[in-house]
């Protein structure tokens, strides 16, 4: 929850140098980097009603217009319409003559209206009548422009039709004339459009000028829309009148009264799938089911990356030492080294695309899908400033891999050291010295950076072709937030 | 501070509230346990088939322009207050079929008509006149007008007429009014 | 049916159509004839913890960091399609900043991935809605009016005309007007006033706001109580609600008003387009939805052309206005719509692997661009 609801105290720099909370970040296996949402790729795996948590393919959500057919929002608040049933005694068919009414059809049926439980806004409100069926059945509008938009369509499209053929002709002239060989037109001179256009009769392809020639232009007018008279002395009422979001709702209409509100098709949700830019592969895809809540592939950094949270610290005042107590936690299944480095001192990433020939690069320069130039223009230094300094201890720490049965044994162990406060299957509470900068302002917010040296046992299956190193070393910096400078 | 609570046949009163003053409480109206109603400052009216749920407080506030004899506060028939609902008035008058909806505070000097919501967490402070069938929702206290008044709560009052006996004590109706027959059939609650 | 209309099935993805206006995006595919979602242009940044606007930017990092998460947005939420490999069609102003063009551009390649962009300008896709010739686009949006003339599709550039008398100046006035209403500074959030602005505002006529300049006002429309959240209700008088939007129509003698900008406009046009221009206006942009603009625009107009100096340099006498076939708000995006579903948007895109080799895009102010070919300087230029 703390995750959720707190601040993040803890951040950790991307391989992008963004700073985000180890719970927004992901880990590539195959790249062996942390990723974050902002240097993936994200993609729509599949479309889902998040109401009635329907599956619906992406072809038939795209003739929905991703809307849900059964789910209605509330055109007022915005919140889901809820179907409300009500017995409905059918009318009694007025007989002016009083002679016989029909007697079997008097049961009362049940009708079908929607209602918003947060605004109680109903369907009634602006008349539309109850439905016989609970889902479905409401009636649809249709965009009173859509006809004129389509015949815009044909026209343009007619246009570009005529526009790509009269290309295509000069481009066959250019070349019948160019051409080696005298072929049966050249002798006459004439081609066939040619002799049509000196005639004076439409060129053959009719289909398309029929649409050009059909179209009528938007007629000017001297009239415009005149202010309603009564409006210096009619009475607003605000309630009758919609807001911008209401009204923007729905972009098609854009109904400027209450009375127009019409009940919004719920937009479906999406799922989605993340993928690493650099090696393409998926880092999380979740189930396909709309209720589920798992995923299939899912490498999440809190997986992977060793994690720091702060116990608690001293108030950090200019030109003092002040305590921190950290602890780290290793969530992976294998044993881990640690080695607490300054940030600057981490070793710079070996670029291994340099030793590759020339063609290689050429190759790769060309083939734009696998630009890394693309992702590396979305890196960019990390920027944070720290305005105290950890003193990190000089030895390798080792944390024990997961174990989920340890949880239940509660003997902590009390290390004599003085760097560790005490160890605990695979956690461990260090206590580090911060040194604060003497320059540092009182109320300035407080923070200080750290890198982390661990051993990573990658269990990637290998491939085939390229070598596999089972273990790595990999670092990542840490940023904390120690609250505010005391002076 | 003279008690004085009228409960009219009918009425389900649960014993485990806080009246105090002046009270009326019409018949068929629901009043849960915890409850809170002060006429401090002049006499409370409640009409028939209001549902008043727990913790919701009712305060005839006392003020110091007070005509004498103070103006009774008077609230219609079918009013719902919600859980934790507030309604302070020092000579208000509510009307029929409103709602006032969860943790929902209506302060002094606000008038509500008929056939008002008054939404889950709003805060009517300032003076002001609530037509009919206005609703108010959401932390912006959007407004709009309903077509029709709130539907009535007939169903949930019958059951809950039913059902309080069997699970609380109630307070008896000591209004005797026209019916004798009636009242002594829905008097006696139910151990 | 109308769910099922307006799906062209065919083979290439269809485009997405971004009008990243300065309050509210426009996005949605091509070929239908309204975007599927007009949100205001702003997102909810999780560092900042609030609202932030796509706009709001000191930095190019921050702009691109906006725009990611803007666009991201725009498809996960409410397009819900992928981005990779699918052309879109931005229509932007031709007044857009070179920085805001390029870091738009870098997003969309880079970082999205799209298969190829058409930058298509706002009054020549507006003038496409029409399907008339010669059209005067009179776009009255978010920060600024913006009057291009466009004849035969090509925009007079050199008449452009540009002044901040949209929403924000409209905003700022009523704001003002409220608080001499209210007595007291009322610092009202923006969407506050807009809200009062849209459900109360109008424009009056000419000869109405003139009696209000003058000692002896008009009786004024009725006043109106509008109730806000923890507070007694704000007066909003009547001369409030008639005056909101005079500040388009205020002239002085920098002749900058919203009528003025239009006549300098045709004024600086081709002679012979002057005429056609006159007789065909279209006014576009959310603001041009204020009841009454329209109307008072015209009637300026037909008054201002009698005045000097326009009566002596300017012989049109005829304005004659258009009905766009959408929403005013949406008209630049609905001839987007149309521009990019006509020509399959394949024609007139940048494709990535161009932007890639080149890294930049074409712009009519840069002298790369605009250069006859057979100009002197040209051979100095790096093309």
């Amino acid at each position: 929850m703390a995750y959720l609801t707190q601040l993040d105290y803890v951040k950790y720099i991307c391989s992008c140098g963004q700073l985000k909370p180890i719970t927004s970040l992901y880990f590539c296996r195959h790249c062996l980097k942390i990723r974050c949402g902002f240097c993936i790729c994200h993609e729509v795996d599949s479309h889902y009603c998040a109401n009635c948590l329907e599956n619906m393919p992406s072809s038939e959500a795209r003739l929905k217009k991703n809307r849900c057919s059964s789910c209605f929002d509330c055109p007022s608040c915005f919140h889901t319409l809820s179907t409300r049933a009500t017995l409905a005694q059918p009318r009694q068919p007025v007989d002016p003559a009083g002679g016989d009414t029909k007697v079997e059809n008097k049961q009362p049926k049940k009708m079908y209206y929607l209602s918003c439980f947060n605004c109680r806004w109903t369907s009634r409100d602006v008349g539309i009548p109850d439905q016989p069926v609970a889902s479905g059945g409401w009636p649809e509008r249709a965009n009173p422009f859509a006809t004129r938009i389509n015949q815009l369509l044909d026209y343009y499209k007619a246009i570009a039709l005529q526009e790509k053929q009269e290309k295509l002709e000069r481009e066959r002239k250019k070349f019948s004339i160019r051409g080696k060989y005298i072929t049966l037109t050249d002798k006459t001179g004439l081609t066939g459009a040619m002799a049509r256009n000196i005639a004076g009769l439409p060129s053959n392809e009719a289909g398309s000028s029929s649409a050009i020639a059909n179209f009528v232009a938007s007629q000017a007018s001297e009239e415009v829309e005149q202010l309603p008279d009564d409006i210096y002395t009619k009475e607003v009422n605000l309630k009758q009148i919609t807001s911008m979001p209401q009204r923007l709702a729905s972009p098609e209409w854009q109904p400027a009264s209450v009375a127009r509100l019409h009940p919004v098709a719920k937009l479906l949700s999406v799922k989605r799938s993340q993928r690493c830019r650099a090696c393409d592969h998926n880092l999380t895809k979740p189930e396909y089911n709309p209720g589920s809540i798992k995923f299939k592939i899912e490498l999440l950094a809190y997986y992977h990356v060793p994690e720091v949270k702060i116990i608690s610290h001293e108030p950090v005042k200019p030109g003092e030492k002040t305590a921190l107590l950290v602890k780290l936690t290793n969530p992976t299944g294998h044993e881990m080294q640690l080695r607490l480095l300054q940030p600057e001192d981490i070793p710079p990433v070996e670029d291994r695309e340099e030793p590759r020939s020339i063609e290689k690069s050429l190759e790769r320069s060309l083939n734009l899908e696998k630009d890394a130039s693309a992702c590396r223009a979305i890196e960019r230094p990390p920027s944070y400033a720290a305005s105290s300094v950890v003193a990190t201890p000089v030895g390798a720490l080792t944390l024990a891999q997961r174990d989920d049965a340890a949880e239940y044994d509660d003997d902590t162990q009390h290390d004599a050291d003085h760097i560790i406060l005490w160890r605990k299957s695979n956690k461990l509470a260090l206590r580090l010295e911060v040194t604060t900068d003497a320059s540092a302002a009182d109320g300035a917010p407080a923070s200080t950076a750290f890198a982390i040296e661990y051993s990573y046992r990658n269990t990637v299956p290998p491939s085939s072709t390229a070598a596999h190193h089972r273990d790595h070393t990999l670092y990542t910096t840490v940023l904390l937030d120690l609250g505010k400078v005391h002076a | 501070m003279s008690y004085n609570i009228k409960i009219q046949p009918g009425g389900t009163v649960c014993e485990d509230c806080t009246l105090e003053g002046d009270i009326t409480i019409g018949g068929g109206t629901v009043i849960h346990p915890r409850v809170t109603i002060i006429a401090e400052g002049g006499p409370i009216i409640i009409a028939e088939y209001c549902i008043i749920e727990e913790y919701s407080t009712i305060i005839h506030k006392k003020s110091d322009k007070q005509e004498n004899p103070p103006k009774p506060l008077f609230i219609g028939a079918h009013n719902v207050f919600e859980v934790g609902c507030k309604l302070e008035s020092p000579c208000g008058h509510v009307g029929e079929s409103n709602v006032f909806e969860c943790k929902s505070f209506v302060g002094v000097d606000v008038k509500i008509g008929s056939g008002c919501v008054i939404g889950a967490a709003c805060q009517l402070t300032a003076p002001q006149t609530l037509v009919d069938n206005t609703v108010i929702w959401g932390s912006e206290h959007h407004i709009r007008e309903a077509l029709e008044k709130q539907p009535s709560q007939l169903l949930q009052l019958d059951f809950l007429s039913k059902v309080m006996p069997n699970y609380h004590r109630l307070r008896k109706p000591n209004v005797h009014k026209r019916q004798p027959s009636r009242q002594s059939q829905e008097s006696s609650p139910k151990p | 049916m109308t769910l099922y209309e307006g799906i062209a099935l065919i083979q290439e993805k269809q485009a997405v159509v971004l009008d990243l206006g300065s309050e509210y995006t426009k996005f949605g595919f091509t070929g239908e004839a309204a975007p599927r979602c007009i949100i205001r242009s702003e997102f909810w940044c999780t560092t900042e913890r609030k609202y932030k606007k796509v706009y709001d930017y000191k930095t190019p990092e921050e702009l691109y960091d906006n725009l990611v998460h803007m666009l991201h947005l725009l498809y996960f939420r409410h397009v819900l399609v992928n981005p990779k490999e699918r052309k879109v069609v931005v229509v932007e102003s031709l007044f857009t900043p070179t920085l805001f063009r390029e870091t738009l551009a870098k997003v969309l390649f880079t970082h999205y991935e799209v298969s190829g962009v058409v930058w298509a300008d706002s009054p020549r896709l507006c003038a496409l809605t029409l399907g008339a010739p010669v059209a005067l686009v009179v776009a009255v949006g978010g920060r600024e009016a913006e009057v291009a003339a466009v004849v035969h599709s090509c925009v007079v550039l050199h008449a452009m005309q540009t002044q901040p008398l949209a929403a924000r100046a409209i905003h700022a006035s009523l704001a003002e007007l409220l608080d001499e209403d209210n007595n007291t500074k009322l610092n009202l959030p923006d969407h506050i006033i807009e809200d009062i602005k849209v459900k109360t505002c109008f424009v009056v006529g000419r000869e109405r706001a003139a009696r209000w300049r003058s000692p002896s006002w008009p009786a004024a429309a009725c006043d109106v109580a509008y109730p806000v959240a923890g507070r007694s209700a704000i007066a909003v008088a009547g001369r409030t609600r008639e005056l909101a939007a005079e500040v388009l129509f205020a002239r002085d003698a920098e002749l900058a008003s919203l009528p003025d900008i239009v006549l300098q406009c045709i004024m600086q046009c081709p002679i012979d387009a002057r005429r056609e221009l006159a007789a065909n206006i279209l006014v576009t942009g959310g603001t041009a939805t204020l009841p009454g603009l329209k109307a008072r625009l015209a009637e300026e107009l037909r008054y201002l052309i009698t005045q000097p100096p326009y009566e002596s340099r300017l012989h049109v006498r005829e304005f004659r206005f258009h009905r766009a076939p959408c929403p005013e708000n949406a008209c630049a995006w609905a001839g987007g719509a149309v521009c990019g579903a006509a020509d399959g948007g394949a024609a007139r895109a940048t494709p990535r692997d161009a932007y890639a080799r080149a890294r930049r895009l074409p712009d009519w102010v840069c002298l790369l661009d605009n250069t006859p070919p057979h100009h002197p300087h040209r051979d100095n230029l790096d093309i």
